[in-house]
């Protein structure tokens, strides 16, 4: 019932943020907090042996930490101007129940006076945790809103794919701030030499899109411009936008996923599912549009889709060389087809993106990480509106001077089969154990139907001013 | 008693938190079945603290009740007697630095500690930290998770030192959200951007150096003191060509060290104070790394230690790894 009333509020609340009905989880982790003290009371007290031990110092029931940050971006390609101004002031609280429950909150207030990245016009409130974490006998549990992150990947995406992404900042946002917590029951439960993690969303949440006419808005949905682009079918064909279809909020919108983890040897194996939602609605052509070519109107009807997603994970080091691997297997994923006369502009072929990284630290203050990236289309090349594979090269140098206080960054990641490039050096200075100044740039290019080409003057310095305690 | 394995001591970076700073350079080997590979031993391990330097740390466990207090009575007559003679009579280094690792018969250990590195313009810089070690020296599991200041506050080093598995490390970032495997490190770097490099936190291998009493040594904190002198035994074996080492008479410990590289030049001093024995083992509150060519030093405050608490296979897993609180 109080999801019912949720979704009714979340419905008007069109385009805020949708949560789910927090009270309906409340009462869920209150009923927990009360399982887990007689779990603890029923616990084993720890081995202290015959010889005398010091009396422990007494743990602070909770442990909190601030941070409050400013980010600024300027544009740098005509017409210069400022892009951002975000201030985020983000508090974490952890609450000891017990030795073996915590309670998580951490809630972030944020302001953009500058309103070219589609935030809200006035400050922000952003609930980014309020997790029940404990164990349950040998289970590790965790309840509430929360982020489930997978993956060995830097920089891009391959089974990182539970939480929907904050795209008003493109994906030029650390994935951490910019991953959107779900309320999300979560269990970890060893099984033999390993353990499985299973996850469950009982909902769908879309990812936040900027708007048309922001700096980093595509269009009416995600995916339309690059799509007008390739086909080149620019106005004056006029275009129509249906409202976005979206999962009804019911049971059978819930999303699903399980990782088992292990380690074989001198290497660290995960296998991966997740059963899930598109973060993005697909820009479907509406049918009813004729048979004329071209068509006298594109009307389109964006709608969210499933995804399933296979995958797994390797990690070891040979000597001072560490190797990842990540791969992944889409079934169904909707994909932009060439068609004439055009129909729905899609139909589902299976995706597989893959990853392979190398990290060594050939000094002390140097750390250097190249991966490749592989991604390709289960279809012949003819039927597909862009490029069947996709390559990318990733390169991010890390080093550190002065005792970690001066870190110089810089991350690049190009297109090898398709021109498109990501150049993003930093540069972070350290004063005092809470104070930090960030200078960085972003710089964004290639062929206009690439996702980085598209943006290619979007060009931006960034300066972040940050306090923390 | 079990015979000491070839592996020795001192553990990893974070063993060497405190006992072992010291330890490290010296190393050796822990007279106990690990509780990794003997579990079901765990609980079962007796010490017997005696006045130094007629004693000797008695260690055994008792496949079978009752085995073990007969076992005492008749051996540690015989334990006594040898070190006895050792240290009286003509004190052998190496003997002597095998009791200073030995003593240190923990199945487990937690620290809580601060880390101050002082640069040359004298700016302090305080990281704090709790480690967690299950595990007998060559043969350990370690979790260090930093408290403070909030820019590490939840960064976690997770590190396998195992029998026949070689070494793992991971680190863990909350700012990432993520576990990442990491290459262990080369051993003559900085700890953290510490004074402290990861040779000088990492497990040794007692057979990897030579020991040689130089005689007596100065008295520090009014303790007569024990010098020796450590050297690998090839240049592979630890970044400095040697090591000096203070060990009072009195205290199985080792309260000073100088470190010199392969050019003979002084580089490192390391200095123990605050002794205390906890739990029948005998600790150092303070630990100061100096480094002598650039002018800086780290000092190591253990705020506290406790032994033999019985932490569990669990705490030391990629999952909990991240979980990042600690309190």
């Amino acid at each position: 019932m109080c999801f019912r009333k949720a979704k009714g509020k979340r419905q008007r609340a069109k385009g805020k943020s949708e949560e789910l009905s927090a009270p309906s989880l409340f009462c869920l982790l209150l009923f927990l907090l009360f399982a887990s003290s007689l779990a603890a009371a029923q616990e084993p007290q720890p081995n202290t042996g015959s010889a005398p031990q010091p009396e422990p110092q007494p743990s602070p029931r909770w442990q909190w930490s601030f941070s409050l940050r400013n980010r600024t971006g300027f544009r740098l390609a005509e017409p210069r101007l400022l892009q951002m101004s975000r201030t985020f002031l983000d508090a974490q609280g952890i609450y000891k129940i017990n030795d073996t429950w915590r309670l998580r909150l951490e809630g972030r207030a944020h302001f953009d006076p500058i309103e070219r990245l589609g935030y809200p016009k006035k400050v922000w409130l952003d609930p980014r945790q309020l997790l029940l974490d404990g164990k349950l006998g040998q289970v590790s549990v965790s309840l509430g809103l929360q982020q489930v992150v997978w993956g060995q990947a830097d920089g891009l995406r391959v089974l990182d794919v539970i939480n929907p992404l904050d795209y008003r900042e493109f994906i030029l946002e650390d994935f951490l701030d910019s991953r959107r917590p779900l309320w999300t029951v979560r269990a970890e439960v060893p099984i033999g030499q390993g353990s499985w993690q299973l996850v469950w969303v009982p909902y769908f949440a879309p990812g936040r899109l900027p708007g048309p006419g922001d700096e980093f808005g595509l269009g009416p949905s995600f995916g339309l411009g690059l799509i007008s682009a390739a086909s080149g079918k620019q106005p004056p064909i006029p275009i129509k936008v249906e409202p976005t279809r979206r999962p009804p909020y019911q049971l059978k919108s819930s999303q699903f996923g399980a990782r088992y983890r292990r380690s074989v040897g001198s290497w660290d194996l995960t296998a991966n599912y997740f059963y899930g939602w598109e973060d993005t609605p697909t820009p479907y052509l509406s049918e009813q549009q004729g048979q004329a070519v071209p068509p006298a109107q594109l009307t389109f009807a964006p709608r969210y889709e499933r995804k399933e997603v296979f995958g797994g994970t390797a990690a070891t080091n040979f000597g001072p060389v560490v190797l990842r691997l990540e791969a992944g297997w889409s079934r169904n994923k909707a994909t932009a087809v060439t068609e004439s006369p055009p129909r729905t502009g899609f139909r589902k072929f299976g995706q597989f993106a893959s990853v392979v990284g190398l990290d060594y630290e050939p000094r002390s203050w140097v750390w250097l990480s190249g991966q490749y990236f592989l991604q390709f289309v289960s279809a012949p090349e003819r039927a597909l509106l862009f490029p069947r594979s996709s390559h990318l090269a990733s390169l991010f140098i890390r080093t550190n001077f002065f005792r970690d206080t001066l870190r110089p960054e810089l991350f690049i990641l190009t297109g090898l089969n398709e021109r498109q490039y990501m150049i993003r050096p930093r540069l972070t200075k350290n004063f005092g154990d809470h104070w930090s100044v960030g200078l960085g740039a972003d710089f964004l290019g290639g062929r206009s139907r690439t996702p980085f080409g598209f943006f290619d003057s979007r060009d931006r310095l960034v300066i972040e001013l940050k306090w923390m305690r | 008693m079990k015979n000491a394995s070839p592996k020795v001591s001192l553990v990893t970076w974070i063993r060497s938190v405190a006992v072992t700073l010291q330890g490290l350079i010296l190393g050796f080997t822990p007279a106990l079945p690990s509780p990794l590979e003997a579990p079901a031993f765990a609980g079962e391990v007796i010490q017997l603290a005696l006045p130094w330097p007629e004693m000797v740390k008695a260690v055994e466990y008792r496949p079978q009740p009752g085995w073990f207090r007969s076992k005492v009575k008749t051996r540690l007559p015989t334990a006594k007697t040898r070190l006895a003679a050792a240290l009286h009579t003509a004190p052998d280094a190496r003997q002597i630095m095998e009791s200073v690792y030995r003593q240190d018969t923990s199945r487990d250990a937690t620290w809580r500690a601060v880390m101050e590195t002082t640069d040359k313009k004298g700016t302090v810089r305080r990281k704090k930290f709790v480690l967690r070690k299950l595990g007998s020296l060559g043969n350990s599991k370690t979790l260090v998770r930093f408290t403070d200041p909030a820019e590490v506050r939840g960064v976690g080093l997770l590190s396998y030192n195992l029998k026949g598995a070689g070494d793992r490390q991971w680190l863990y970032t909350p700012a990432i959200q993520r576990t990442r495997r990491i290459a262990p490190q080369e051993r003559q770097r900085r700890f953290l951007g510490t004074d402290f490099t990861h040779e000088d936190m990492a497990e040794r291998v007692l057979e990897d150096f030579t020991y040689r009493l130089l005689g007596e040594g100065d008295v520090i904190d009014g303790r007569r003191t024990y010098k020796i002198e450590a050297r690998p035994i090839s240049p592979d074996k630890s970044q400095y060509k040697l090591v000096h080492l203070w060990v009072p008479q009195d205290i199985p410990y080792v309260v000073q060290a100088e470190m010199y590289d392969q050019r003979s030049q002084k580089v490192r001093l390391l200095r123990a104070t605050g002794l205390e024995k906890v739990s029948g083992i005998w600790i150092a509150r303070r630990l100061e790394m100096s480094s002598l060519i650039e002018a800086t030093k780290t000092v190591l405050l253990v705020e506290e230690i406790r032994f033999n608490t019985g932490l569990k296979e669990e705490l030391f897993t990629q999952q909990a790894l991240e979980k990042a609180d600690v309190f």
